[in-house]
C-alpha cells in the first residue's frame, strides 16, 4: 500500500512562510479557503466575497508574526474574517440599498409570511429567493456595527464572549450594542410589516 | 385572529430562518492564484523599499550621533567664547561683498 505524505501542520507552515518560504502560504489557503469563504459569504453581498476573503488572506499574511502559535490559526483567522466583513461596511455605507429596492415579489414574501398558518409552509417561503433579498435589505438598513453584532448574536446565536473576542470589543460593548441593534432590527420589521 | 406583534416576530422569525439558509459561496478557481500574486508583489515590493541604511536601526544611530555632535559643538562654543552667530554673519557677509566686488569688476 502506497503511503500518503503526511500534510504539514499549521505551525510547520507559518515557520516556513515565516522563513522566507512565501510560497509555503498556499497550504494556508487551500486548507481555510473554505472557513473564510462561509463566514464572509455570510456578511457581505455576494459580489464582494472573493475581494473581501483575498483581504482576510492578505491582512492574516501581513500579521502571520503577531500570531506565533498562540492559540488555534482557525480561531485566529475568522476573527480577521469578521473584522474584515465590519471594516467592508464601516468603508462602504454610501454604497447601501436605496429603501425603495423592494419590489412586488418581495411584499408578496412578507404578506405570505406574515399570513402563513402551518410550519411546513414557513419553512418553505423561507427557503425562497425572496427571504434572503429582504433580509439584506433590512440589514442593509442599519449601522455597520449593529450589522455586525446583530448577525454574530441574533442570527448565529454565538455568545457574547465570543462575538466580542471576535469584534474585539468589550462584552459589555456587545451586550450593549447588540441589544440595541436587534430593537432597531424590530423597529424596521415593524415598519416593513406596516408598510408593504 | 393573530396579533400585530405576532405577525411581527414571525415575520423576525422568518428573516433570522433565511440568514441560516443562506447560500454556500465556493471557492472560486484562480482566486487562489490571485491572492497569491497580492502577496508575492507586497513582497517585491517590501524588498524594493527596504533600504538598509534608511532603516530604522540606522536611522536611530544616525540620529543620535548627530545629536551627539550638535552637543559637542555647543560645548565648544561655549566654553571658547565664540559667538556662532557673529562668526557665521561675517563669513556670509565677508563672501557676499567679495562677490559684488567681482561683478561689478572692481577686483
Amino acid at each position: 500500500m502506497e503511503m500518503m505524505p503526511e500534510e504539514p501542520t499549521d505551525t510547520e507552515i507559518i515557520r516556513r512562510v515565516l522563513s522566507g518560504d512565501k510560497d509555503a502560504f498556499e497550504f494556508l489557503l487551500e486548507r481555510y479557503g473554505s472557513l473564510v469563504f462561509g463566514i464572509v459569504a455570510r456578511h457581505v453581498p455576494r459580489g464582494q466575497v472573493e475581494d473581501v476573503a483575498q483581504e482576510v488572506f492578505f491582512r492574516a499574511y501581513r500579521s502571520l508574526a503577531a500570531f506565533a502559535g498562540q492559540g488555534l490559526f482557525n480561531h485566529w483567522l475568522s476573527k480577521i474574517a469578521v473584522r474584515c466583513c465590519h471594516d467592508y461596511w464601516r468603508g462602504s455605507r454610501s454604497q447601501e440599498m436605496p429603501a425603495s429596492t423592494l419590489t412586488d415579489e418581495h411584499r408578496a414574501w412578507v404578506d405570505r409570511i406574515m399570513a402563513v398558518e402551518s410550519q411546513e409552509t414557513f419553512e418553505q417561503e423561507t427557503e425562497r429567493r425572496e427571504a434572503q433579498e429582504v433580509l439584506h435589505y433590512v440589514l442593509s438598513l442599519l449601522p455597520a456595527e449593529d450589522r455586525m453584532v446583530l448577525a454574530l448574536v441574533h442570527l448565529e446565536g454565538r455568545p457574547t464572549g465570543e462575538a466580542a473576542d471576535m469584534l474585539g470589543w468589550s462584552v459589555v460593548k456587545v451586550k450593549v450594542k447588540a441589544h440595541r441593534a436587534r430593537r432597531k432590527l424590530k423597529e424596521l420589521i415593524k415598519k416593513l410589516a406596516d408598510h408593504r | 385572529m393573530k396579533s400585530g406583534k405576532t405577525k411581527t416576530d414571525r415575520l423576525e422569525r422568518a428573516l433570522i430562518a433565511a440568514y441560516g439558509r443562506g447560500e454556500k459561496h465556493p471557492v472560486s478557481p484562480g482566486w487562489q492564484e490571485r491572492v497569491m500574486r497580492r502577496i508575492r508583489q507586497e513582497e517585491t515590493q517590501r524588498e524594493q523599499e527596504n533600504v538598509p541604511w534608511l532603516s530604522p536601526p540606522h536611522l536611530w544611530r544616525f540620529a543620535a550621533s548627530t545629536c551627539m555632535a550638535a552637543a559637542v559643538v555647543t560645548a565648544y562654543a561655549l566654553i571658547s567664547g565664540l559667538s556662532i552667530e557673529s562668526e557665521l554673519a561675517n563669513e556670509v557677509l565677508g563672501d557676499f561683498s567679495l562677490i559684488i566686488a567681482q561683478v561689478l569688476g572692481l577686483i
